[in-house]
């Protein structure tokens, strides 16, 4: 390991495989763990090896982390046991917290997820209390009137697309083949979002439970989300009160591959987890 | 299947798959691709490594030096450490498995690391090269047609660093002129046909062991990156693969 870094391979009982970055600094000791979530099939190293990078940086500032294969992604074996597969993610978040908690002692977590791994932590977090932090990236997404004004603003400000939209709607203009992926390609479920009045819901009980939040938005989200306060316009019913720290990012793709943008994301969650632990210390003490 | 710490300094993350029945004479060792290719080919490889694993023979795979779960920043990365890696893990797997022998299989550039560090490796026994690079210089124009721009003296590929120093490696690479152990068979394994792959059919015709190139139909666009975290696991070349390193 180079200087500072400590890992530790981590196990569940059901198969599940991860790695536990120890931290190597007591900047946020005693804090809450960091749990990094999937992203769809991609395995526990991260889009471009982000999760690796999050939970080593995190670790320099003194965070517990682990990062973990759901069961059917990276080296953890498939579940046998027929539950869905988004519902069988959330279990596997609870085990893998009631593992770290019988094995360490932590009691706390913070749940980071990206796409699917945001909307798993959404759902762990309504489920278990244990769940003091919620780090979403390019998570539920809901259009409002603001969103399609801005939309059709831009479209305005396109003068050929326009056109061709037109065209293709007349039939003047063919339409783009949409390509299909390849047989063996494993290509994440879309499941859909379930409806905003139930995530609104469920944000109003996280923020009752002052769970912290940290919510970013790419552009690559811009067929769903386009202005930097959508998601307070989204969820008009909720006080997010101090809880929220929301990002919008629309120069930076959904994967995080430009070093940019990926650069920005790890440093804001790593600043906004030592504020967010400070402050969770002071509701504790 | 077990994760580990191997190597210098416990930098290498290593997975060991023992053998579920009988005892074969010989380990195997997995070579990843690089980048957004070992992405898309992880699961495929924990597929290969299972299915070897039901037919007796043990299997270690392994993140090179900072790359995947091992240690090390990846904008530092030099070719020369990969192959020394690979070597590592040679030690490590027969350790583990008890045995002397060795079969090396990788995919891409993998198979080239696992072909430099076959030289001068007498327990090498066997080689199958998946899609091999087999030339670097080719491998760097596929890499720069993705490329984004160029940050000091390292370039990104979705996402991954490819450092000066590595450029200057992979550049060199010609494995039509890598010397295999004279005893050890080499098959290589194209998922479609080109002239870097018939070039590298035609020099192992000097190889005084046996070597074949068998063609399997099947999906190759590893180096592709999407926002749904496409993986790609070819059944026909993954069924073609074990049947390679266990016969």
């Amino acid at each position: 390991m180079e200087l500072g870094v400590q890992e530790e391979v981590f196990t569940t009982e059901g198969g599940l495989v991860g790695l536990i970055t120890h931290p190597s600094s007591d900047e946020v000791e005693s804090g809450p763990a960091v749990l990094i979530l999937n992203s769809g099939n991609i395995h526990r190293v991260g889009t471009g090896r982000m999760s690796v990078i999050l939970a080593r940086r995190l670790a320099a500032h003194g965070a517990f982390v682990l990062r973990f294969d759901h069961s059917g992604v990276g080296d953890s074996p498939p579940r046998r046991d027929g539950l869905d597969l988004e519902e069988g993610r959330v279990r596997e978040i609870i085990d893998v917290m009631d593992a770290l908690q019988e094995r360490y002692g932590v009691e706390r977590f913070v749940v980071h997820g990206l796409c699917t791994g945001a909307r798993d932590a959404f759902h762990a977090a309504l489920q278990d209390e244990r769940i003091v932090g919620l780090v979403q990236i390019d998570g539920f997404a809901y259009r409002n009137l603001r969103f399609y004004l801005r939309k059709m603003g831009r479209r305005l400000g396109d003068l050929p697309s326009v056109v061709r939209g037109v065209g293709r709607r007349m039939g003047i203009v063919p339409r783009p083949e949409r390509s299909t992926p390849a047989d063996d390609m494993w290509v994440e479920e879309w499941s859909g979002y379930p409806p905003r009045a139930e995530v609104e819901e469920g944000f109003g009980v996280l923020v009752r439970r002052d769970v912290a939040l940290y919510v970013a938005f790419t552009g690559s989200w811009e067929e769903e989300y386009n202005y930097e306060s959508q998601f307070l316009d989204m969820y008009p019913g909720v006080d997010f009160r101090n809880l929220l720290t929301l990002r919008y990012l629309p120069e930076a793709a959904h994967t995080l591959l430009d070093p940019v943008s990926r650069e920005v994301v790890v440093e804001g969650i790593c600043n906004w987890v030592v504020d967010a632990v400070t402050a969770d210390r002071r509701l504790a003490s | 299947m077990h994760l580990f710490h191997f190597g210098r300094d416990d930098g290498l993350l290593g997975s060991y798959t023992p053998p579920t029945s009988g005892g074969s004479e010989a380990v195997v060792v997995l070579c990843y691709p690089f980048g957004q290719e070992y992405m898309r080919a992880h699961r495929a490889f924990r597929q290969v490594a299972l299915l070897l694993g039901r037919r007796g023979i043990g299997v270690l795979r392994f993140d090179y030096w900072a790359t995947g779960d091992s240690a090390g920043d990846g904008a530092e990365v030099q070719l020369s450490r990969w192959v020394e890696d690979v070597s590592e893990a040679i030690t490590e797997a027969r350790r583990r498995a008890g045995v002397d022998r060795v079969r090396l299989g990788g995919l891409r550039l993998g198979s080239t690391l696992a072909s430099l560090a076959a030289e001068g490796c007498p327990a090498v026994e066997r080689l199958v090269l998946w899609d091999p690079v087999v030339l670097g210089s080719r491998f760097l124009e596929e890499l720069d047609r993705d490329a984004s721009p160029r940050i000091g003296s390292t370039w990104w590929v979705h996402g991954f660093p490819v450092p000066g120093a590595l450029r200057s490696g992979l550049e060199a690479i010609d494995l039509r002129s890598v010397p295999f152990p004279r005893e050890a068979e080499v098959v290589q394994l194209v998922s479609h046909s080109n002239r870097d792959f018939a070039a590298l059919a035609e020099a192992l015709a000097a190889h005084p062991g046996s070597a074949t190139t068998r063609l399997i139909p099947s999906p190759s666009d590893w180096n592709y990156s999407d926002d749904v975290g496409g993986i790609l696991i070819p059944r026909e070349m993954v069924r073609g693969v074990v049947d390679a390193l266990a016969a």
